[in-house]
């Protein structure tokens, strides 16, 4: 039964990593920084998850358990900080996003 | 100091959790360091509903589980933006009102926005917040609503 527990883990692992390489295919498929801003928070989301999630299974009742719960919400917390840094920074030097209404107003609006 | 108690149990069941010790010595060592820093956040002014929150802890961890089903469902469709060869891109801006709010909503809800795949928050404000998203929908205060109103429910205890 562990050991199922632990394969099922693996698998979970392996999807993160999947994820992970979607990810970065979106980042270089993506046009712009702030797409692309997406495309990564596939791998801050869903990719670290996953892979928490799965080495959880792997790690089974123990004080590494704790540990990755901790890392988990550490990661949620920190992530959105960071990525909003990154889309601010872009913002405020003056990048334009791609938009699909060129007409939208994009700027001077918050 | 009534907020004294509470961060008390969370910094002890933290030590706790993270070492794993359960020796007299160490547990000493632990109540000691707690102490001291208890002592610091005090002297630091930072003693208050915020270092002890456990009133907001239900709503808070029920908003938790609603937005982790907002993220998976927005990982996939970001997921098959980027694996279909035919998928196009429709990004948008969008200007989102965020009046009458506290500081800890509008965090909460700019924060939730980013965290979800396929919109991030570019610029957030005492009264607004300027988002950029993947896919543009029908209308995008709508879009955003059901997340205001439970961000708002979630961080102020109001609808």
């Amino acid at each position: 039964m562990a050991e199922a527990i632990g394969w099922i883990g693996a698998v979970l692992v392996i999807a993160a990593v999947g994820l992970s390489i979607a990810g970065a295919v979106g980042v270089l498929r993506f046009p712009d920084v702030y797409t692309r801003i997406h495309a990564a928070s596939i791998t801050d989301t869903g990719a670290a998850s996953l892979m928490t999630l799965g080495l959880l299974l792997m790690a089974g009742f123990s004080p590494a358990a704790i540990k990755l719960c901790i890392v988990w919400v550490f990661i949620m917390l920190t992530s959105p900080a960071a990525a909003h840094a990154l889309a601010g920074a872009a913002f405020g030097s003056g990048h334009r996003p791609v938009l699909a209404d060129p007409r939208q107003p994009s700027e001077d609006e918050a | 100091m009534i907020y004294v108690p509470g961060l008390f149990i969370a910094l002890i069941a933290l030590w706790l959790a993270l070492s794993g010790h359960g020796e007299a010595f160490m547990v000493g060592l632990a109540v000691v360091s707690v102490i001291l820093s208890i002592l610091l956040t005090m002297c630091l002014g930072l003693m208050g509903r915020e270092a002890s929150p456990y009133h907001r802890l239900v709503p808070m961890a029920r908003y938790a589980v609603w937005l982790m089903g907002e993220i998976v469902k927005s990982n996939v469709a970001v997921l098959r933006t980027i694996i279909e060869p035919s998928a196009r891109l429709r990004p948008r801006l969008a200007a989102l009102d965020a009046d009458g709010r506290s500081e800890l909503a509008t965090a909460l809800f700019a924060n939730s926005i980013t965290l979800t795949p396929g919109t991030v928050t570019i610029e957030a404000a005492r009264d607004g917040l300027l988002v950029h998203s993947l896919h543009d929908g029908a209308d995008e205060q709508d879009e955003f609503a059901p997340m205001a109103a439970r961000s708002l429910m979630a961080a102020d205890g109001r609808g």
